[in-house]
């Protein structure tokens, strides 16, 4: 067995009897959960004028399979932060990370190790999103006959391919945000960063910086889906965008306080 | 076994360790004393190789850090300040993490949880364990991988006088039957003349003073530490 495996090994030995792994690993599903339930108990007329008010879809499908798929992105980006901070503050809290240095292993196995972690990590989540997509989906069309299911196709094989997309198009921020908490060791501000950049993808990108290529990359991944304003506010109603604020907002303003006061 | 020869480190023009020289003899105790900033974690970063010397030479066994790093680590064990742990794993998952690495066998883990009197507790989260438990859990860590150097960083920082005399009672057992070197770098001078054989004195990162200790007499490390001071 190779070294690379080894500490692979220890990796997965150690993050899969941790809680808050599995905590943040569901978290994506959790979106789906939360969709679900609201389209769950949507009543029939405010479907309707939202579907008008919005895109003019009528078809329930896309209207579930959209609100699910919009906000992808962002809440991957915060998913990516949360599982990198996760991973290196392990070995901050115990203390862990000067013992590993003085291990016969080089530090960039270490590091490697903790990359492909990660990245299976990510394509688990995948999986268990796609699952619950799935069933969920299922449930909605035997419990909410009344949207219509039957008169529209149902593409849910286009929303997946969509999915795979954001989560694989985005394996470049996993690496851009990992080398930031390695370098930063601020997680608020690497969060803060990650939202930044989350933000501010606004053409022309920078060819040159490697988180604006691959946020460039996804960008130009979703205008060839017909996806012209991919940004939080397309099918978000205004109540959940305040919401949304309300956790986010306090959160920013304090690890920017935080930062600038540890700095000072 | 561990020697420095005229080893300089500075960092930005600023010199941290000046001409050390220093040779670690086997089967023996040594004691790094000096105050906070003297250089001693410094030292101690040289010798895992987290740091590269500007000059001088690091040599462990008559060979090189430079060629064979990976394998003069595998014979250097360390505990550092306190002791490295995932708090959410037992004990005995904690030193398995390691074992795996050095690649030993696993009644090497229970041998080791057995000597520092954590074999009944090894399956307890270590997030629930005292300090001192802590620290010898953190000397079995050092000692997985069957060390010929272990080498401990400011150990006693934070244990009361229970946890001291046990980790002293662990250092002198292991020393005796396992024929350990260690190399102990601390500012408790009381501590470390219960069991030290050699005493390394550092200040401003220059070694002032080494000296093996004649352990028939009675030692006063602080009367001699200040004789050093006032000859300098």
């Amino acid at each position: 067995m190779t070294i690379q495996t080894l500490l692979f090994e220890n990796e997965c030995r150690k993050h899969l009897s941790n809680r808050v792994y599995w905590f943040i690993v569901l978290f994506p599903c959790t979106w789906v959960l939360l969709a679900f339930f609201s389209m769950l108990s949507m009543p029939l007329s405010d479907f309707r004028q939202i579907v008008s008010l919005t895109s003019g879809d009528f078809n329930p499908s896309h209207f579930y399979q959209n609100s699910l798929k919009t906000p992808m992105r962002f809440l991957l980006t915060i998913y990516y932060v949360a599982l990198v901070i996760y991973v290196v503050d392990v070995e901050h809290s115990g203390n862990t990370w000067k013992y590993l240095f003085t291990l016969p292993i080089k530090p960039k196995d270490i590091i490697w190790a903790k990359f492909f972690f990660l990245i299976v990590s990510v394509l688990f989540s995948f999986v268990l999103f796609n699952i619950f997509f799935i069933i969920s989906q299922a449930l909605l069309e035997h419990y909410r006959s009344d949207f219509g299911y039957e008169r529209y196709p149902n593409n849910a094989w286009i929303v997946t391919i969509m999915i795979i997309k954001i989560y694989f198009t985005s394996f470049f921020n996993i690496i851009c945000i990992l080398l930031l908490t390695l370098r930063l060791q601020d997680y608020g501000l690497v969060f803060l960063i990650a939202i930044l950049v989350h933000f501010v993808p606004i053409p022309p990108y920078n060819p040159f910086n490697l988180y604006f290529t691959a946020l460039g990359k996804q960008h130009f991944l979703l205008k060839q889906q017909g996806i012209e304003n991919f940004n939080i506010i397309y099918l978000f109603d205004f109540k959940e965008l305040l919401i949304l604020c309300a956790f986010l907002i306090p959160y920013l303003i304090t690890s920017f306080y935080s930062h600038y006061l540890i700095k000072s | 076994m561990l020697e420095f020869k005229d080893v300089n480190y500075q960092i930005r023009q600023k010199t941290i360790l000046k001409n050390i020289n220093i040779s670690i003899e086997k089967g023996n105790i040594y004691a790094l004393l000096g105050t906070n900033g003297a250089g001693k974690t410094t030292l101690i970063k040289l010798i895992f190789g987290l740091l590269r010397p500007q000059s001088g030479k690091i040599l462990f066994e008559g060979s090189s850090y430079v060629y064979n790093k990976i394998e003069v680590l595998r014979k250097i064990g360390s505990l550092i300040e306190h002791a490295s742990l995932y708090g959410h794993l037992s004990a005995f998952e904690n030193i398995e993490q390691a074992r795996r690495i050095y690649g030993t066998e696993k009644s090497e883990t229970y041998r080791l949880l057995e000597i520092v009197g954590l074999k009944d507790v090894m399956q307890q989260k270590t997030k629930r364990f005292s300090l001192g438990m802590k620290q010898r859990l953190g000397i079995a860590l050092a000692m997985i991988g069957k060390p010929k150097l272990v080498v401990l960083d400011e150990p006693t920082n934070g244990l009361d006088p229970q946890g001291i005399t046990e980790l002293r009672n662990l250092i002198l057992h292991l020393n005796q039957t396992e024929g350990t070197t260690f190399l102990i770098a601390s500012h408790h001078l009381q501590e470390m003349e219960k069991i030290a054989t050699n005493v390394i004195f550092i200040e401003r990162g220059q070694i002032i003073h080494q000296e093996k200790l004649d352990k028939t007499l009675p030692i006063n490390l602080e009367a001699l530490y200040n004789q050093i001071i006032i000859n300098l």
